[in-house]
């Protein structure tokens, strides 16, 4: 055992740079350029498969919404239970269908979130609904208020489908999946206070995650990870991320280009810089760097979530047609994802969400009024104009 | 806990609504935007919309008339009332503000081009769904013109409605459409003679939802780039693919009405700016806005580009459908002279005025 604490603090010792204080105390842990860490064998041990076969099922799911072809049974199939998917995971090839993972049974199930059972449960079954809705459409009738249907932007360009109230469920679904797993995986459990001062032990021990020796990597380093592979897990190099809105990675990871696109907003370099330096910080022991760097990743995708949201709302704003609707059916997703997310280090309440959500009840008749209103709540909330996020390119 | 929570989110409501109530803290300007909102209302869209509510009411009667006994002469009065409702809603169409928008008058009032192919289809099928988006290419005025002008000779035209196969279909089709045209008109008139004239009146702040913030966006963007550079200029003239498309002329089937048609959204346009009213009166306007915060330049500038466009316009004919093909030079010089007078509206007019332009053209899926 001595040995292993001897051979991780020379890895650690590896990883942190000297640096030249002039004082005997730990030299500060600076971050590596790229999300690149090694075990105790000299290994990669930076692993999360599990995040990136969630991701492949949410994207699969969402096409699904988006299409006529599925039907309710094997939309279930693939909420529920994990199955019925074409994809692999993409760092090893495997069939996420044998992942084990379920995406309804991860909806609001953080461990530090302080969401109710009663909460979890209502959420799961609206997504249900939202599933049942999708299935229901007659899928060549015109769209309009109060019947389900389909829309085509003007020249045809392209086919939406929307139930009874205007909602797209392929995106009211998928936005309401960035919040409500990955948001709420990411803040709520793996960078949460609460998690990394459980695994502070074992990470000093250098104990293998679940104790298993097969894993190079301590319970803490994996968290971090996996709170990695939620952010930046289906880049193409996910060690080096890039920050490109043309060439967008996943769904969340969109979305930080998306408000990183306004520079105003420097949430992609802030989260990826937190997260290296942060994981740096774990392997050097140096656990304030570490609770300081997991509170830069809460507080900025829950940015992100907040940003999205009072952008939607105002692009839904005027005549209501397939662009408006895809936009306030993101927006309503986004929305409900702000229950997970962190206003001043507390997650905002349920019954705040239900406000804004109140209008969005029929996309086909909310105000532009109203619109301004919710977008105006949450703005107030995170501290930003609303002005500034009408166009994010500029 | 919760009440404490929800007198927090009142708090909230109250803080975001009550902004445009408090003028003394964050104007930028103590130019009365009250008065002029008055004057638009009261001068300008309320008696617009009453005469086009009138016009279309017209236009109803005619048709139904129409459909009633097809003759040649029923058949010209529909055809007079169709043109004198479509040039009324040129001097309306840019008002694109509460229950307009909400009831999406442009889309389903002016949609170029109408799909014949599709109205065929339709009408045939006896079921359609007017209210859906996807069905405002085959109503409003450009599909009147093509069930009432473009069917052929007015012989031909009144067998179509009486005694070829359908025609009792294409009868209900007609007045379907032509009642809904009618409704709609009514509906947004009512709103603003309603409780909409004095909110409208009333949000005279200056957030990006306030009166004066929204109708400018709706004038310069939706509006004057859109319907009138756009879809009477460019589109069928090629002026930014340099593809023509004569299709896209308004009022294809007709052929000769539109140059009036844009040369009535265009003295519209003008008007608005210059604060003349719907009957001729005068009042405070967007030169005068432009005047008191020391921009006469740019107004200055503005009335001049406006009078160059005039003038450019002046060398259009009749029927764009012919000069297009044989004079297209015209529209390309027409197009550039509004060019010039949309980069004087985006950004430098928003700008003088502190208005922040709100459209958003980029899709984030």
């Amino acid at each position: 055992m001595k040995r292993v604490i001897l051979s991780m603090l020379a890895v650690s010792a590896l990883v942190v740079t000297s640096c030249s204080s002039d004082s005997d105390e730990t030299p500060q842990v600076v971050a590596p350029t790229t999300y690149t860490f090694v075990g105790k064998d000299g290994k990669s041990n930076v692993s999360f498969t599990g995040q990136e076969a969630r991701w492949v099922m949410a994207s699969e799911l969402k096409s699904a919404l988006g299409g006529d072809t599925k039907t309710l049974a094997q939309l279930n199939e693939m909420f529920k239970d994990g199955k019925g998917f074409v994809g692999t995971i993409p760092s090893n090839g495997t069939s996420v269908n044998d992942s084990g993972k379920k995406l309804r049974e991860t909806v609001a199930s953080a461990t530090n979130s302080n969401t109710t059972t009663v909460e979890e449960e209502a959420l799961r079954t609206k997504l249900d609904g939202y599933l049942a809705a999708h299935a229901a459409i007659d899928f060549n009738a015109d769209a309009s208020n109060g019947t389900a249907g389909k829309l085509e932007t003007v020249g045809g360009g392209r086919t939406v489908y929307v139930d009874a109230k205007g909602y797209e469920m392929n995106q009211a679904v998928a936005k309401t999946l960035i919040g409500s797993v990955f948001v709420d995986q990411i803040v709520n459990k793996y960078v949460s206070e609460g998690l990394i001062n459980e695994s502070i032990a074992g990470n000093n021990t250098g104990t293998p995650h679940k104790d298993n020796a097969d894993n190079n990597y301590t319970s803490l380093q994996h968290y971090w990870d996996e709170a990695y592979g939620y952010t930046f897990g289906l880049e193409t190099t996910p060690a080096t991320p890039v920050n490109d809105s043309s060439n967008r990675k996943g769904f969340l990871n969109s979305y930080l280009t998306s408000v990183d696109g306004d520079p105003k907003f420097n949430v992609f370099d802030e989260i990826y810089d937190a997260f290296k330096l942060g994981r740096a910080a774990i392997d050097a022991k140096q656990y304030d760097v570490v609770h300081a760097q997991a509170k830069i990743i809460r507080e900025n995708v829950s940015l992100v979530i907040g940003v999205m949201a009072a952008h939607y709302l105002q692009k839904g704003k005027g005549v209501k047609n397939p662009d408006s609707l895809h936009a306030l059916s993101e927006a309503v997703g986004f929305v409900q994802s702000l229950r997970f997310a962190h206003v001043n280090g507390v997650q905002i309440p349920q019954n705040s969400v239900d406000q804004s959500l109140a209008p969005l009840a029929n996309l086909w008749t909310v105000t532009d009024a109203q619109l301004d209103q919710v977008a105006g709540i949450i703005a107030q909330q995170f501290g930003f104009n609303v002005e500034d996020v009408i166009d994010l390119k500029n | 806990m919760k009440r404490i929570l929800y007198i927090c989110l009142l708090l909230l409501v109250i803080a975001c609504g009550s902004s445009n109530d408090d003028p003394g803290t964050s104007n930028p300007d103590n130019f009365n935007r009250k008065e002029m909102l008055t004057f638009w209302a009261d001068q300008v869209i309320i008696p617009g919309y009453s005469d086009f509510t009138q016009k279309t009411n017209s236009l109803k009667d005619a048709v139904l008339s129409f459909t009633a006994t097809p003759s040649t002469a029923n058949l010209t009065t529909a055809r007079n009332a169709w043109k004198e409702a479509y040039i009324t809603w040129q001097k309306v169409s840019l008002f694109q503000i509460g229950k307009a928008q909400e009831l999406n008058m442009v889309g389903n009032m002016n949609t170029i081009p109408t799909n014949a192919t599709l109205i065929d289809s339709y009408a045939k099928s006896g079921s359609y769904n007017l209210e859906s988006p996807n069905l405002i290419g085959v109503q409003g005025f450009p599909a009147l013109d093509y069930l009432l002008n473009g069917i052929g000779t007015d012989q031909e035209t009144i067998t179509f409605y009486t005694t070829a196969t359908d025609a009792a279909k294409f009868k209900k089709y007609l007045e379907d459409i032509t009642n809904r045209l009618y409704n709609l008109t009514k509906q947004v008139s009512d709103d603003w003679k309603g409780s909409y004239r004095q909110s409208f009146i009333d949000n005279d702040g200056y957030t990006i939802s306030s009166s004066v913030d929204k109708m400018v966006n709706f004038y310069v963007i939706p509006f004057y780039e859109k319907q009138l550079r756009d879809a009477k200029i460019a589109n069928p003239s090629g002026a930014k693919t340099g593809i023509t498309d004569v299709k896209l002329v308004e009022a294809y089937y007709t052929k000769n009405i539109s140059k009036e048609l844009f040369t009535t959204a265009m003295l519209a346009t003008k008007n608005f700016f210059k604060g003349v009213g719907y009957n001729g009166n005068t009042g405070k306007s967007l030169q005068q806005y432009l005047e008191f915060l020391n921009r006469k330049d740019l107004s200055d500038l503005i009335n001049t580009k406006f009078n160059d466009i005039d003038q450019k316009a002046s060398l259009l004919k009749d029927n764009f459908e012919d000069q297009i093909q044989n004079e297209r030079a015209v529209f390309l010089n027409t197009y550039d002279a509004m060019q010039a007078l949309l980069k004087s509206f985006k950004p430098d007019m928003f700008s003088a005025l502190s208005i922040k332009n709100t459209s958003t053209d980029s899709d984030n899926d």
